[in-house]
């Protein structure tokens, strides 16, 4: 029996190994991590990260063949295959800061299974990492391996916080790099007949070590570049007078560009896209590629620029201060179905008006005052480090309160920002919300999902990304 | 009967009406032009433009209705809907020279519309311009219409060279921009009411006229903008070992990027790509967006840095010298199957290695050395003004740059070759009688991963592949742009 262990229960791991024990009743998958509480609630009622599909994959496997435990040591020693799903955060402090991937939790699961291992193994990179981490990997295992031979794969992983399930029962495809050499390759064959136990064998792509490792930051950089494109067409937009639904409509339906991923917003978050970028911007500086790092670069400048000119706007159309104005945000994660709040730009948007002294009411569905209590107070790229090694928040943020309902949020506020695309915040009662508000009411739409000309009828004054601007708006213009 | 008449019988407006013609039979159609030369072509056997299947559309349709004239303004003065599809180049020099487009032609077409009409028409907007084009046009026949009333429309074409007529056929879509009054919905109806004769309602895009003119714009940024996202990954993938191939299969499979137009090359080229990003770099600067300028702006400077990139190559391969060395040119055209050498890379990899010294022997099966020499001698932009107007380097390159037409002869005695077009001619030639005539070392540089590099390496060739796993020895003869 082939025995599977992962190394990392979290997003990642957690739902990877439940499929793969569903779809291959044959193989013995043990999902293993330091953390005790955690370890405790994958094996409760209550699993530790919530996905449509989940609960319902690990209550038929778990106990059978897919075993969650923190004894990280008994199962690398017993398994043939070893899937390393760990953290890799960006470096806040020293060499490569603010854009290099940090190692470290890598680097010590790889010196663990060189420890403990007394047979061949394949080691799997899970976790997205800079290209050439597994070479670094594979020195690591190499120089302590008493004569064991590992084999080292890149599988990056491209699921979906929301549709986690759906994606790895039906992935586009699954990418598996190896060394090309026989006994890479034949690592490579093991792995993918694993997966060919659901995914069509046209869909497993096998490339060299270093196009996997590759390909995963290039396909978040070409995604987040959809959306930077989209949003400087926005801004575009909104100076000539063209519709940014519209362009993008007509952009899409070229069927070499594709419609996806192309709505204009107040930016992309989530813990991905801009980690990974900065993460490709630093290996191209590494390698004496200035000129390329500044073209992905361009992908974030314009995410923070977006942010930027959403919180210009607000400010300049309120008379250019919002200084002790009460300002209701709706929406906190970064998109709609996820409690998630990694990276979202509310946080970017919240502090530029905290900066201008507003106060601000927050409502979102699914995120707590507490996680957006430390957000607020957190510095860059903190929230991806374990929770012991942050900052101590020194106070909470005065100016900002939580509440449980957005009519609560917008009570006598002067201006409503929609910053998530929560369902409900389509469907609230806004006659309601603006007899309840101070006048001129002006509602600053970041998702463009509102129905602005009724909006405008009921008597707010609406801002919509990249939409034809108010007459109000126009007259007070945002430069960044 | 609807009549509609089209000022410019150009790439655009020659097809476009062709097509227009046979889709809608009860419809006169008339392609106008002051070119005698170009209206007598399109009267001939010979068209002035080749594309596959253009000829038979025309022949089924001239005399019919479809007509092409140079009485510009008895057309224009008869006909219902007038397509304006001139030339708008970019400025070479005043205010936004280099990036500008210069509406010269355009406003004139505009003037000489007011000057002769009669009836009221709807003036459709057909060549690439700037955002709000149409309000300025827009003016000009207001302010000169003696009460004749004037709908402005914009409607871009998407058309690709070497497949327009399958494009027209079938378009992706069909984009319609117009006022949101009364007016010019009527307006939008009417030209909609046209193509509805052959694209399915749901693929005609009703939009509003700023829209319109953008999105054209805006499609050619984001193609451009995939190429150059490919290139500069080519150029990662050289410095880590990744196979950009590989990577561009791994990422297009994301159903939410796609497959096509995902290929690393020596870079992008052609008439619209450069001339519309910069026009939209343009607009943004004059609109006080930097931000979206510079954005806009690194899909060229990508481009530039891998036609840089490519000749750097070449000539730190070659022990840092090319000087007097005979290197082979294979492909000058900007893309395959077409005679077509606007802003092609090859242009400035050729004065790249010109400058370097490098003697070049150049084969391309469908381009004339005429325009090699004239492509290779011209100040940039100028290949989109008149000819007359074209300004020629003083200095001749004659004794440098030798054009054949034979690949074999490009390759004899030469110690490199340059793949700078994926010609499908070039995968099938003879490269080992190729080696044999070459001096050694002897290199293959591809700039369009068309060659079979595996093979090439057997014969003997040091071979380098645009974002490929480099040979041991590029790799100890970096090549920094």
């Amino acid at each position: 029996m082939v025995k599977i262990c992962c190394i990392g229960a979290g997003y990642v791991g957690g739902p990877t190994m439940a499929v793969i024990a569903l779809k291959c009743p044959d193989i013995e998958v043990a999902v293993v991590d330091i953390s005790v509480p955690r370890i405790n609630a994958w094996n409760s009622d209550q699993l530790p990260i919530y996905e449509p599909g989940l609960d319902d994959i690990v209550k038929q496997c778990r106990g059978k063949n897919l075993f969650f435990s923190t004894d990280v040591e008994k199962h690398v020693r017993e398994a043939d295959i070893v899937f390393v799903s760990v953290n890799t955060p960006t470096k806040t402090t020293g060499l490569g800061a603010g854009k290099a991937a940090d190692l470290t939790y890598w680097e010590s699961a790889a010196r663990m299974i060189a420890d403990v291992s007394v047979s061949d193994k394949i080691v799997v990179e899970k976790s997205t990492v800079p290209v050439k981490t597994a070479e670094a990997i594979e020195k690591i295992l190499m120089h302590n391996s008493k004569g064991i031979k590992f084999q080292i794969l890149s599988n990056p992983e491209f699921l979906a916080e929301g549709t986690a399930i759906a994606d790895l029962f039906n992935p586009d495809r699954v990418l598996i790099g190896g060394r090309e050499t026989p006994e890479g390759f034949k690592a490579v064959q093991t792995l993918k007949e694993v997966y060919a136990n659901w995914v069509p064998e046209g869909q497993i792509i096998t490339t060299n070590l270093w196009s996997a490792e590759l390909s995963k930051l290039a396909a978040n950089a070409f995604l987040a570049q959809r959306i930077s494109s989209v949003n400087a067409m926005s801004a575009l937009c909104e100076s000539t007078g063209a519709d940014v639904t519209q362009v993008s409509y007509a952009v899409g339906t070229d069927s070499r560009i594709g419609s996806k991923f192309l709505n204009a917003s107040v930016g992309f978050g989530g813990s991905c896209f801009q980690k990974d970028i900065l993460n490709l911007v630093y290996i191209c500086q590494c390698n004496g590629l200035p000129e390329v790092a500044e073209y992905w670069k361009q992908v974030i400048k314009i995410n923070d620029y977006q942010k930027n000119r959403f919180v210009n706007r607000i400010v300049s159309s309120m008379f250019n201060t919002v200084s002790n104005k009460k300002v209701a945000i709706l929406g906190f994660a970064f998109k709609k179905d996820t409690g998630d709040t990694r990276e979202t730009p509310a946080i970017d948007v919240c502090k530029g008006l905290l900066g201008d002294k507003a106060q601000i009411s927050i409502y979102d569905p699914q995120v707590t005052e507490e996680q957006i209590q430390r957000d607020l107070s957190m510095k860059k790229f903190d929230w991806d480090h374990p929770l012991h090694l942050q900052p101590m928040s020194p106070t909470t943020v005065k100016q900002v309160s939580v509440t449980w309902d957005a009519y609560e949020a917008t009570k006598d506020a002067h201006a409503v920002c929609v910053l998530t695309e929560w369902d409900e915040f389509k469907s609230l009662d806004y006659q309601k919300i603006f007899d309840n508000m101070q006048k001129p009411a002006f509602i600053f739409d970041g998702r463009n999902i509102m129905n602005v000309n009724k909006l405008r009828e009921i008597g707010f004054i609406v801002y919509s990304i990249g939409k034809p601007l108010d007459p109000w708006l126009k007259d007070m213009p945002a430069f960044v | 009967m609807v009549k509609i008449c089209c000022i410019g019988a150009g790439y655009v407006g020659g097809p476009t009406m062709a097509v227009m013609a046979l889709k809608c039979p009860e419809i006169e159609v008339v392609v106008v032009d002051i070119s005698e030369p170009r209206i007598n072509a399109w009267n001939s056997d010979r068209l002035p433009i080749y594309e596959p299947g253009l000829e038979d559309v025309v022949k089924q349709c001239r005399g019919k209705n479809l007509f092409f004239s140079t009485d510009v303004e008895k057309h224009v003065f008869e006909s219902d809907i007038v397509f304006v599809s001139v030339n708008t180049p970019t400025k070479t020099q005043g205010l936004g020279a280099g990036k500008a487009a210069d509406l010269t032609y355009w406003e004139s077409a505009a003037r000489m519309i007011a000057d002769v009409s009669k009836s009221s028409k709807i003036v459709v907007e057909k060549s690439t311009v700037p955002v709000r084009t149409a309000e300025a046009i827009e003016k000009i026949l207001t302010h000169n219409s003696k009460g004749i009333e004037f709908q402005i429309l914009s409607n871009p074409e998407f058309l690709a060279e070497g497949t327009a007529i399958k494009d027209l056929y079938n378009p992706d879509r069909v984009l319609i921009g117009g006022r949101d009054t009364a007016a010019g919905q009527k307006a939008i109806k009417a030209l909609r009411d046209v193509y509805a004769h052959w694209v399915p309602v749901e693929q005609i895009i009703c939009t509003n006229l700023w829209s319109a003119e953008l999105s054209k714009l805006a499609a050619n940024a984001f193609l451009a903008q995939r190429i150059s996202s490919v290139n500069a990954m080519s150029a990662l993938c050289e410095a880590t070992g990744a196979d950009v191939t590989q990577v561009a299969h791994a990422v297009g499979t994301d159903t939410r990027i796609g497959p096509k137009f995902l290929n690393a090359s020596v870079g992008f080229g052609g008439s619209c790509f450069q001339k519309d990003i910069l026009n939209l770099i343009y607009i943004c600067e004059c609109n006080g967006l930097p931000e979206a300028a510079n954005y806009w702006k690194q899909v060229v400077k990508v481009n530039d840095y891998q036609k840089i990139r490519f000749a750097n190559r070449v000539v730190s391969s070659m022990f840092n010298t090319v000087s007097g060395k005979k290197i082979a040119i294979l492909g000058f055209a900007f893309k395959k199957d077409t005679g077509d050498t606007r802003e092609t890379p090859a242009i400035d990899v050729c004065n790249r290695l010109v400058a370097d010294k490098a003697k070049l022997s150049i084969y391309d099966p469908q381009v004339l050395e005429e325009q090699i020499r004239r492509d290779l001698s011209m100040a940039r932009f100028d290949w989109d003004h008149p000819v007359p107007l074209q300004q020629i380097k003083a200095e001749g390159i004659s004794e440098q740059v030798n054009v054949v037409s034979d690949a074999y002869e490009a390759t004899k005695d030469a110690h490199g070759l340059c793949v700078l077009t994926e010609w499908d001619e070039f995968k099938s030639l003879d490269f080992k009688k190729i080696f044999d005539n070459m001096q050694k070392p002897a290199f293959v540089f591809d700039g369009r991963n068309v060659v079979d590099a595996v093979k090439l390496r057997e014969i003997g060739f040091i071979v380098y592949s645009i974002g490929k796993p480099l040979d041991s020895w590029l790799k100890d003869m970096p090549a920094v742009a």
